[in-house]
C-alpha cells in the first residue's frame, strides 16, 4: 500500500473496527459460556481429598481455569479476525476505503487500533465475569523479583548456598523450587534457611515429588539475603533450574490478578492482530492465521516467557499459572506497550500492497 | 506507474480524465504469471461531459474504474483525474466511485455507513448527518435508514451505494454498473441524481455491459473489449446509421399504421421493426398505488 496524504477523519473507522471485534453473536457466546462455567467446581478432587485446599486457592483455581478457556477461544479468534482484515478488504472493502481521500497508513492503524480497542473491552467484559464468578478474595501477594538458579543436586546431609542478588528485598517470601530424586527413597526432608547477618528465618517441609517451598525473609536487616538449603532426609534432593527463585510481597487484592492477565493478554493480543492482519496481505487468510497461531504457540510455551518476558504474550501463560495460586503475577515488561505498538504499526509493511 | 516524457496539462482547464497509453494486469497463480487486462488505453473526457464505458464482461471497465478511482495502480502510462494523479488523496476527494458490488459494511446501518463514508471523504460530521439524511430521502431510503445494510434487498443496497457516490458532491463521478441489480425506482433514482450532477457541471463515467441502460445519459461512448479501446467518440455519431431513425407513436391504430409503412416503402425506405412501445414498469406502479 502506497502511502498518499490523508485529509478523511478516522474515528469513523475505528469505531467500525472496534465493533466487529465485539461481534454479539461472539462476544455475548464466550461471555454466556464462562458465566455457566463459573458455576462448576475448579478444585481437583485430590486436592480437596487432601484437604490441601484454601479458599483462595479455589478461587485462584476458578480464574486460572476460566481465564485458560476464555483466552485459548480468543486467541484463536483474534488470528482468524486478524487474517481476514485483508481479505475483506479485497473482497472489495478497499475499494470504498482507497477511493476516500485517506492515507493507507491513517487507515490501517485505525483499523488495528480500533480492533484491538474492541478486544480490550472484550477482555474487560470476560475479567468482570471471570470476578463475579471467583468473588474479588482478600489480600494476597505480588511476585516481585525473580533470580535464575542452576540445577543442583544434594545427598543427604549435603547443603548449598543460594544468594540472593537481585536488589535487597526488605520483606515478603522467598520461594524456591524443590524435587526429591527417584530412588530407594523417593521422599526427603528438606530445611530451608534465610539468612540476613545475625538474622534467620526456616522452613523444613517432607518433599514428595516436586513442590516450591516458601521461607519468610528476615526483616530489620539490610544485610544480604542468602538461602541455605539443607537435606535432611534420608533421599536425594534436586534443585529445579527450570523455575527461578521467587520473592514475594504483601500486595493488593486477588482481583488484581485479572487485571494483570487483562493487561497482558492485550497487548499481545492486540501485537498478535496486527501481525495477522499483515500476514494477510500477503497470502490467503487460511494461512495467515494458521502462521500467526503458529507464532503464538511459539512464543507461550517453554521458557519464551521467563527468558524473553519482553515478548508479547510470551509470559501470559505463567502469569495465568500464578493467578490460579491466588497470588498476582509480577507487573508487565516496560517495553511490552512499545512493541506491541511497534509490531502493529510495522505490520503495514508486512501487508503490500492490498491489490 | 512510469513517467510520461511529455506530461498532461495540469492546469485548472485540464479534462476531466486523460489516459495515456495506460496498461494495467492482474498477477495469477503460484508464479505470479501477468495477465494483461488493459492494453495501451488512450482516451480524454472534457469536463461536464458524461461517457459510457461499454463492453462485454471481462473487457476491463471495471478496473479502469478503479484506476481512475485510485483504487488500483496502473501498470504503465499514465492516468489523470482533473489533471492530478488519482493516487493523491486531494484529487480523490473531488471524486466519487460506486463499485460494482456493493460491498459496504453490512453490519451498519444506512445512516452509519453513510457517516463513516463522510467522514472518511473528510466531510464535516454535521454536514456528513444532513447530506446523509437529505440523500436517503431521495434514493427512498429514508424509512430504512436505521436498518443494518444486511437486510436489504439486491436493489436497495445498489440505490444505497448510489446515495454513498453523490455524498460529496463529487467533481468526477465513476459508476460501475450502476443499473445492475436495480429496482424500478432505483432507476428513476439514478437518472435523478445523474441529471442533478450534469446540472452542476460534473463529469461521469458509467460503465455498463448492457449499453441500452446507460446510453441515453452519454454524450460520448467508449467501447472496450478484450482490455483494448476499440471505439471512441461521440455516442451519435457512434451509434448513428446513415438514414436509419427510431419512431415513437401513439394513438395510430392498425390501419394508418399500415399506411404508414406503405407510404416508407413507396419512398423507398424500410421499415424495420414495429412493436407495441409498453408502459414503464413507475408507470405500472403509479396505476396500482392509484387503485390501492
Amino acid at each position: 500500500m502506497p502511502s498518499v496524504e490523508g485529509r478523511g477523519r478516522y474515528g469513523e473507522l475505528f469505531r467500525l473496527w472496534m465493533r466487529r471485534s465485539l461481534a454479539p453473536y461472539w462476544s455475548l457466546s464466550l461471555l454466556g459460556l464462562l458465566g455457566l462455567l463459573s458455576f462448576a467446581d475448579w478444585t481437583p478432587g485430590a486436592l480437596q481429598a487432601g484437604g490441601m485446599t484454601t479458599p483462595r486457592l479455589a478461587r485462584g483455581l476458578e480464574r486460572q481455569a476460566l481465564w485458560s478457556i476464555a483466552l485459548l477461544l480468543i486467541s484463536g479468534w483474534t488470528v482468524w479476525h486478524g487474517a481476514r482484515v485483508m481479505s475483506r478488504w479485497r473482497e472489495g472493502e478497499w475499494s470504498w476505503i482507497a477511493s476516500r481521500p485517506v492515507s493507507s497508513f491513517r487507515v490501517w492503524m485505525a483499523t488495528w487500533s480500533g480492533a484491538s480497542v474492541g478486544l480490550g473491552l472484550l477482555l474487560i467484559a470476560v475479567g468482570l465475569v471471570v470476578e463475579v464468578g471467583a468473588g474479588l478474595g482478600a489480600d494476597t501477594v505480588r511476585l516481585a523479583a525473580t533470580q535464575a538458579v542452576d540445577d543442583a543436586r544434594l545427598e543427604p546431609g549435603e547443603t548449598l548456598e543460594l544468594p540472593w542478588q537481585v536488589g535487597t528485598p526488605d520483606t515478603g517470601t522467598v520461594r524456591v523450587f524443590l524435587r526429591s530424586s527417584p530412588g530407594i527413597d523417593p521422599t526427603t526432608d528438606v530445611r530451608v534457611e534465610a539468612r540476613r547477618g545475625k538474622k534467620v528465618a526456616h522452613t523444613e517441609v517432607r518433599l514428595d515429588g516436586r513442590r516450591g517451598v516458601e521461607v519468610e525473609v528476615p526483616t530489620q536487616s539490610n544485610r544480604p539475603l542468602t538461602l541455605i538449603l539443607t537435606n535432611t532426609g534420608g533421599g536425594a534432593l534436586a534443585l529445579d533450574g527450570s523455575s527461578p527463585m521467587e520473592l514475594w510481597r504483601p500486595s493488593g487484592s486477588e482481583w488484581l490478578g485479572s487485571c494483570s492477565v487483562i493487561w497482558r493478554a492485550f497487548l499481545g493480543l492486540s501485537a498478535l492482530l496486527g501481525l495477522a492482519m499483515g500476514l494477510g496481505g500477503r497470502m490467503s487468510a487460511a494461512s495467515a492465521a494458521g502462521l500467526s497461531g503458529s507464532l503464538l504457540l511459539t512464543a507461550t510455551t517453554g521458557s519464551v516467557g521467563y527468558r524473553l518476558p519482553w515478548i508479547p504474550l510470551a509470559d501470559l501463560p505463567a502469569a495465568v499459572t500464578i493467578v490460579g495460586e491466588g497470588r498476582l503475577p509480577m507487573s508487565g515488561h516496560l517495553l511490552l506497550p512499545l512493541i506491541a505498538i511497534i509490531v502493529g504499526a510495522s505490520a503495514w509493511c508486512l501487508a503490500g500492497r492490498v491489490r | 506507474m512510469h513517467p510520461m516524457s511529455s506530461p498532461p496539462n495540469t492546469t485548472h482547464e485540464a479534462p476531466a480524465l486523460e489516459l495515456s497509453d495506460l496498461g494495467s494486469c492482474y498477477r495469477v497463480g503460484l508464479l505470479q504469471r501477468k495477465r494483461e487486462v488493459l492494453h495501451g488505453v488512450n482516451l480524454t473526457l472534457e469536463r461536464g461531459r458524461c461517457l459510457g464505458l461499454v463492453g462485454p464482461n471481462g473487457s476491463g471497465k471495471s478496473t479502469l474504474l478503479q484506476i481512475l478511482a485510485g483504487v488500483q495502480r496502473s501498470e504503465r502510462g499514465v492516468v489523470r483525474v482533473l489533471g492530478h494523479d488519482p493516487r493523491r488523496a486531494r484529487t480523490r476527494a473531488r471524486l466519487a466511485y460506486l463499485p460494482e458490488d456493493s460491498p459496504f459494511p453490512a453490519e451498519l446501518s444506512a445512516l452509519a455507513a453513510l457517516d463513516l463514508l463522510g467522514a472518511l471523504a473528510g466531510l464535516p460530521r454535521k454536514e456528513v448527518r444532513s447530506r446523509a439524511e437529505r440523500l436517503l430521502e431521495r434514493v427512498g431510503l429514508s424509512d430504512k435508514r436505521l436498518a443494518p445494510l444486511r437486510t436489504f434487498s439486491r436493489g436497495m443496497m445498489r440505490r444505497f451505494g448510489l446515495a454513498q457516490a453523490f455524498l460529496s458532491e463529487p467533481e468526477v463521478v465513476l459508476l460501475d454498473e450502476p443499473t445492475a441489480g436495480l429496482d424500478a425506482p432505483g432507476f428513476a433514482v439514478l437518472e435523478d441524481l445523474v441529471s442533478e450532477a450534469r446540472h452542476r457541471g460534473a463529469s461521469l463515467v458509467l460503465a455498463s455491459h448492457l449499453p441500452s441502460d446507460v446510453l441515453r445519459h452519454c454524450d460520448d461512448l467508449a467501447l472496450l473489449l478484450d482490455g483494448h479501446l476499440r471505439a471512441h467518440g461521440p455516442t451519435d455519431e457512434l451509434l448513428a446509421v446513415e438514414g436509419r431513425v427510431q419512431l415513437e407513436l401513439e394513438g395510430m391504430g392498425p390501419a394508418p399504421l399500415k399506411e404508414l409503412e406503405m407510404w416508407v416503402r413507396e419512398a423507398g425506405g424500410k421499415v424495420r421493426s414495429t412493436s407495441p412501445s409498453g408502459r414503464s414498469l413507475l408507470e405500472l406502479y403509479g396505476q396500482a398505488e392509484t387503485h390501492a
